[in-house]
């Protein structure tokens, strides 16, 4: 069995076709991803307000200038991004759509904007209220200086208090980059690609479907130590690959799926050993041709791909919704979920069903496989 | 009598209506080289599967060195060397890789089965193609790939399905020259074909299948003595009318005459001097001829004799 696990090896490094689908593909759909999700996470931060500021040296000018400092310093919660000016330089600005807006400080502060830029309305509009509360709370700091010195720390106080009504409480140990789940998905559909080489084992292991199968049926080794042998091969060999695609998603493209790294690894060995052996069961169904087998192979992973969120990162969770058992059994499901489960649950409980369900595939899988291939004789060849 | 080597007895094998092995019969001593003739689709492949426990049969006892075969008899297989009739090795691995692969599923020893893989290499000449993958090799030196992946555990019975399909005329000589030292070393063969000089050249024994049955067994000369045929005379003659060629027909132990672009064919079916009786004739009415040609039947001619001029897939 040694000798063909050796030689079964030597195969599957030198079939460098195999290797684009368990080394290649993952790291190039893996940087799309990372292309495509950085711009939508870019996106969605917040971005300082261009706005030019004209000091027209009035009773307000001063503190406002003080404030606008402060919310124009550097920084992830800079407020405002601004530029001192004179009245000609901020008109110059705004038509060359440098800045969204001009704030003249004097006696009073005013917000002039311009109608062309329809694109900074968000913008226009948070800066009209920034000025309307500054110009409110000024007035009632001016008030109280005036009729009640006294409780002026007390309306400080309120004003500088963060009103919040809602709470947010975190129920899990990390929190999860939507995105993640992108990724997780990648690494179970590589993991299931493993099992196109355990379909071709299948297929090069019957007599009646290849002249190798042939050859190696009246040979005096067993079927069983030479399948084993060459699904052991396939299943450590995919595993590195899916190690190395693996890291490059972490250490390449910053990813942190590295949350309980032991058993994130032992997921994708399930992941591999489900794959090859899921590959190995359809390979030994009926004498269908290989190319039809692989077809077929395809199929299914792909729709278990999708099911698990792959193409949709909501699938998942409507099936969790209206059809649970499928994410029980869906290998692709099971893996994804597995790295979802060491990213967010303190419990191994989910996890443990996770992987257990897995091997448990893997052991049905092997099971039905042998059974179909067992044969040794056949009606026809 | 020692025992056969393979014995096959009444074997019938159906593909639903079709019956591809028809109650089939042979016995193959050690030390035979058999050749296993027949048209395509006669079921010479479906024989040799059967008795290597590939194919399930209807009806039939087959033996090998004695024992009943069946797709566990590993103990038998280890002594069995087979060369399909296609090429299967991997093309992932070297020449030397893939002998020694199929050499190790016969020998656990290290030692021995790398004498072997290079007996092997040396036998079928492929010294200087070690580490070349199968897709560099041509035709004929895949061919010999396979026949080394085959035979390089030595085994007692070697079985040939039509080894020589796409070989040039050196390399197919090669292989037959090679199986020849096969034999000389103690190996019983079996030999399938249909290039009849191949099988005439190299086997001690033939058998004729056609439509699954075995039509007749024996040695070369014992088959040609089972066809009608047994002289072939051809005359150069400028001129001949019927009436000629109708007397020439009703000469004694001739039973055909053709006569075409100035030639005549006559096909003796037994007895001596039927040349010396034609010519005698001719010049008794005055027939003037010029070359003479006279051969004896072919194996090409038994086996056309046997399994009809008709055309197979």
């Amino acid at each position: 069995m040694l000798q063909i696990f050796k030689y079964s090896l030597k195969q599957l490094l030198r079939n460098r076709g195999e290797f684009f689908w368990v080394l290649i593909f993952p790291i190039l759909l893996g940087s799309m991803f990372k292309v495509a999700f950085s711009n939508l996470t870019s996106q969605e931060n917040y971005q300082a307000i261009p706005v030019a500021i004209v000091n027209e040296e009035g009773s307000m000018s001063e503190d406002f200038m003080a404030v606008a400092n402060q919310l124009n310093e550097e920084g992830d919660d800079r407020f405002l991004k601004v530029t001192y000016c004179d009245k000609k330089q901020a008109m110059s600005l705004l038509e060359k759509q440098k800045v969204d807006g001009i704030i003249y400080a004097g006696d009073s502060i005013s917000l002039t904007v311009s109608s062309d830029m329809s694109n900074a309305a968000l913008n226009q509009s948070i800066l009209q209220t920034f000025i309307e509360e500054f110009q409110m709370n000024y007035q009632a700091v001016m008030d109280t200086l005036k009729e009640h010195p006294d409780r002026l720390p007390t309306v400080l106080g309120i004003m500088q208090e963060d009103a919040s009504y809602n709470k947010e409480v975190s129920y899990s140990r990390n929190n999860v980059d939507t995105y993640d789940q992108y990724f997780y998905n990648l690494i179970a559909m590589v993991c299931m690609y493993c099992g196109m080489v355990g379909c071709y084992i299948a297929i090069n292991n019957q007599g009646n479907l290849s002249d190798l199968g042939a050859r190696k049926n009246i040979s005096p080794v067993h079927k069983m130590k030479t399948l084993a042998g060459e699904l052991t091969a396939n299943v450590i060999l995919r595993f590195f690959c899916v190690l190395i695609s693996f890291a490059y998603i972490v250490l390449i493209l910053k990813i942190d799926l590295t949350a309980r790294l032991p058993f994130a690894i032992l997921s994708m060995f399930a992941g591999c050993l489900t794959g090859t052996t899921f590959g190995f069961f359809i390979g030994s169904i009926s004498n269908l041709s290989e190319h039809m087998k692989g077809a077929i192979f395809m199929s299914i992973t792909m729709t278990c791909s999708f099911l698990s969120g792959l193409m949709v990162g909501s699938m998942r969770i409507l099936v969790e919704t209206y059809c649970p058992i499928i994410n029980r059994v869906n290998p692709c499901a099971l893996i994804t979920d597995t790295f979802y489960s060491l990213a967010i649950y303190d419990s191994l409980e989910r996890y443990t069903r996770n992987v257990i369900t897995l091997f448990i595939l893997s052991i049905l899988f092997s099971i039905g496989g042998f059974l179909l291939t067992r044969r040794k004789k056949y009606a026809n060849l | 009598m020692s025992t056969p080597v393979v014995k096959v007895e009444n074997l019938v094998k159906r593909y639903k209506e079709l019956v591809a092995v028809d109650h089939f019969n042979l016995t193959i001593e050690e030390g035979e080289i058999l050749g296993l003739l027949g048209p395509n689709g006669s079921g010479k492949t479906t024989t040799i599967n059967c008795i290597l426990s590939l194919l399930t049969y209807d009806k039939g006892i087959i033996e090998v060195f004695g024992e009943e075969m069946k797709p566990d008899s590993y103990e038998l297989k280890r002594r069995i060397g087979v060369v399909m009739q296609n090429v299967a090795v991997f093309d992932e691995l070297t020449v030397y890789e893939n002998i020694d692969y199929f050499c190790g599923l016969y020998i656990k020893d290290k030692a021995l089965r790398k004498q072997y893989v290079e007996e092997a290499i040396a036998f079928v000449e492929l010294g200087d193609y070690k580490k070349f993958y199968p897709k560099k090799l041509s035709g004929g030196l895949l061919r010999r790939l396979n026949i080394a992946c085959g035979i390089a555990h030595k085994p007692k019975l070697i079985i040939l399905d039509e080894p020589t399909v796409a070989v040039d005329p050196q390399s197919r000589n090669k292989i037959l020259e090679g199986i020849l030292d096969l034999n000389r070393q103690g190996a019983t063969i079996i030999y399938t074909s249909h290039y009849m000089e191949e099988v005439e050249q190299i086997c001690s024994r033939i058998a004729i299948m056609d439509k699954g049955k075995n039509l007749a067994t024996g040695t070369t000369d014992e088959l040609k003595q089972m066809i009608k045929k047994k002289e072939i005379i051809s005359i150069d003659i400028l001129e001949l009318s019927q009436e000629d060629m109708l007397s020439i027909r009703n000469l004694k132990n001739v039973y055909d005459v053709s006569y075409e672009n100035h030639k005549l064919t006559v096909l003796c079916s037994d007895g001596k001097h039927n040349l010396i009786h034609i010519l005698d004739h001719l010049q008794s009415k005055n027939i003037s001829f010029g070359r003479v040609y006279s051969e004896l039947p072919t194996l090409n001619d038994v086996f056309l004799e046997m399994t009809g001029k008709e055309l197979r897939d």
